[in-house]
């Protein structure tokens, strides 16, 4: 299972799942010499046939299953020792390195990395790539990782790198989070006008009438039925 | 959720405008000979807030000079609370001056300035109570359209409780709107930012305890001052119950120099539930503040015995003895208290 192999590894100083392990299994074919069943083969192993070995022995987890877990399971997992090891204190997205197909990475990522519950990516997404991470509103310690502390706005994707689909449910969580009042954040200032509310503290001439109240005033006065014939002198106009 | 889908139009007049057959039906329909337009005017001026009969307003005690200062001086003055280190989206880079005495001296005056105008005490107000006055009833006009219509006058220059927000019913009869319809027209049309249109979840009973036991009351009534105004009952419950959980937590440092002290000072005074408050401010030597809150009792009950105390000539001390034995409701916590007040102060005159 995925997660398995997952926990196994330590990821401090490795580069991701993938590269993860190609290299463990590449150490393993080095340190094994020449099997003595194939005795057609030359006795050490060159860069050719050490090659062709390990392509065999390649693996990808395109067209392995992606299945996430619910949310209880995700809370108790960021609490969890498991946890611990793989990610230590670091964001999520701090140890996943994006592939280029340029020399530049461009400023948005891929759509999705799973579909119809398989993944179609080789290199998933840091969320994506757990099937114990989810984003949800509960999960705070998760959703806390892609919120910048200075500025409280959601961290860049060139940062995170990922994917489309998970950030649109970010922007969903981070949402609800707010809302139920789970995450904290700055709300702005606001200032009273005490006038407003205690009209004791109003002066005459704050009293001022609003422009509609002046038409229809007029209208009624003077009996008018088409607007065409209103007029209203400069004092009326002046004092709204 | 099932919201009723409303027509929201709005009646905007110009004149020099477009003389179309349409606006003038509209507008007729707004206006009748039989309407009369002065009392309109006359009513919406002063609807802000409605007294209950035979209670006093808090609103009338609150607006007074003397319980704003009392209010302002038990608040305090903290600068490095105040101005804490908050999240900014438009990081700036940090700007070095070289300043002289003077203009130094004038920076932080504006500081303090600045700081006074972020502890502005939110308005306490009664609850506002529904009056819908019926303007005039048409049965003629009944089903002219399939949902009711909502008027609100948006000409410039006017306060927005102000505004004159107006329903046409679907059977014809036209109203002043509900407070449900007045919230949502003003926030439709003179938006302030931090509002929603639905209230918040976390105002709801559940999830309030829940940030309540976490003890995150700036949220809650930082919000709350956003999210509603001061006379919703809705605001009214979500400030009392913030202010239950903090009396019971003995937690009321938490809001010193911030803007919801003084409404919490007020409300355990109106309510009579000072004894704490009191006690928190004599363990930490806020002798003046004691006295100043029994200064406000003083105000908010004057048929108490509070109130025949003389507050400018007798010692500080006295004044204390004389409330535990008179009016708190738990004297044996107020007593010890002092007690420990007194011994810490003999000792720190006896060291020098």
């Amino acid at each position: 299972m995925l997660s398995s192999r997952f926990l196994s590894l330590r990821f401090h100083s490795l580069i991701s799942v993938h590269r993860a392990c190609l290299s463990i299994s590449s150490t393993h074919h080095a340190a094994k010499p020449a099997a003595p069943e194939t005795p057609a083969e030359p006795a050490a192993p060159t860069a050719q046939s050490a090659q062709l070995a390990h392509n065999k022995t390649k693996t990808s987890l395109r067209g392995t299953p992606y299945k996430v877990t619910d949310i209880e399971t995700s809370l108790r997992y960021m609490e969890s020792d498991a946890y611990k090891t793989v990610y230590g204190k670091d964001p999520v997205w701090k140890n996943y390195v994006r592939n280029r197909t340029n020399q530049r990475l461009p400023h948005y990522t891929r759509d999705f990395c799973a579909e119809e519950g398989l993944y179609i990516r080789g290199n998933p997404c840091p969320i994506c790539r757990d099937e114990y991470l989810l984003l949800d509103y509960r999960n705070v310690k998760l959703l806390k990782q892609f919120v910048n502390d200075h500025t409280g706005e959601i961290e860049p994707v060139l940062k995170t790198s990922i994917c489309q689909a998970q950030l649109r449910n970010l922007r969903v969580a981070l949402r609800k989070a707010y809302d139920f009042g789970l995450m904290p954040y700055e709300v702005p200032f606001r200032t009273y006008d005490y006038r407003d509310y205690y009209p004791e503290l109003r002066e005459e001439k704050d009293r001022t009438p609003s422009l509609l109240m002046t038409i229809l005033q007029n209208i009624q006065d003077q009996k008018l039925t088409n607007l065409d014939d209103l007029t209203l002198t400069d004092e009326q106009l002046h004092a709204t | 959720m099932h919201f009723k889908i409303e027509k929201f139009t709005f009646c905007f007049i110009t004149f020099g405008g477009p003389k179309t057959d349409k606006g003038n039906r509209m507008f007729r329909s707004l206006i009748r000979p039989s309407t009369c337009v002065r009392c309109l005017i006359s009513r919406i001026q002063y609807n802000s807030t409605s007294k209950s009969k035979s209670e006093v307003d808090p609103g009338a005690v609150f607006i007074r000079k003397d319980v704003q200062d009392l209010l302002t001086n038990i608040t305090g003055f903290d600068l490095s609370r105040i101005f804490r280190t908050r999240t900014n989206k438009n990081l700036d880079r940090i700007v070095y001056k070289y300043l002289t005495d003077k203009q130094l001296k004038e920076e932080q005056e504006k500081t303090v300035e600045r700081g006074r105008a972020k502890l502005q005490i939110p308005p306490i107000l009664t609850e506002a109570k529904e009056n819908v006055e019926i303007l005039e009833k048409d049965e003629m006009l009944s089903g002219f359209s399939p949902s009711k219509h909502l008027f609100i006058d948006i000409s410039l220059g006017i306060p927005i409780r102000d505004r004159l927000i107006i329903a046409r019913d679907v059977d014809g009869t036209l109203r002043t709107a509900t407070l449900d319809e007045k919230r949502r027209m003003r926030q439709i049309y003179f938006p302030i930012s931090g509002r929603e249109l639905v209230m918040p979840k976390m105002f709801e009973e559940e999830q309030l305890e829940k940030i309540l036991e976490r003890c995150d009351y700036q949220l809650i009534l930082d919000r709350a001052c956003v999210q509603f105004e001061p006379d919703e009952p809705e605001y009214i419950r979500v400030t009392h119950r913030t202010y239950e959980h903090i009396d019971k937590t003995n937690s009321y440092d938490v809001l010193r120099s911030t803007r919801h002290f003084g409404p919490m000072a007020f409300y355990y005074v109106w309510f009579k539930k000072v004894d704490r408050l009191m006690s928190d401010m004599l363990s930490r030597n806020l002798i003046n503040d004691a006295v100043s809150l029994l200064q406000l009792y003083a105000i908010i009950h004057p048929d108490s015995n509070v109130a025949t105390y003389e507050f400018h000539d007798t010692n500080p001390h006295r004044l204390i003895e004389a409330f535990i034995d008179d009016e708190a409701r738990i004297p044996d916590l107020l007593s010890e208290t002092f007690r420990q007040y007194i011994r810490k102060n003999q000792q720190a005159v006896k060291n020098g």
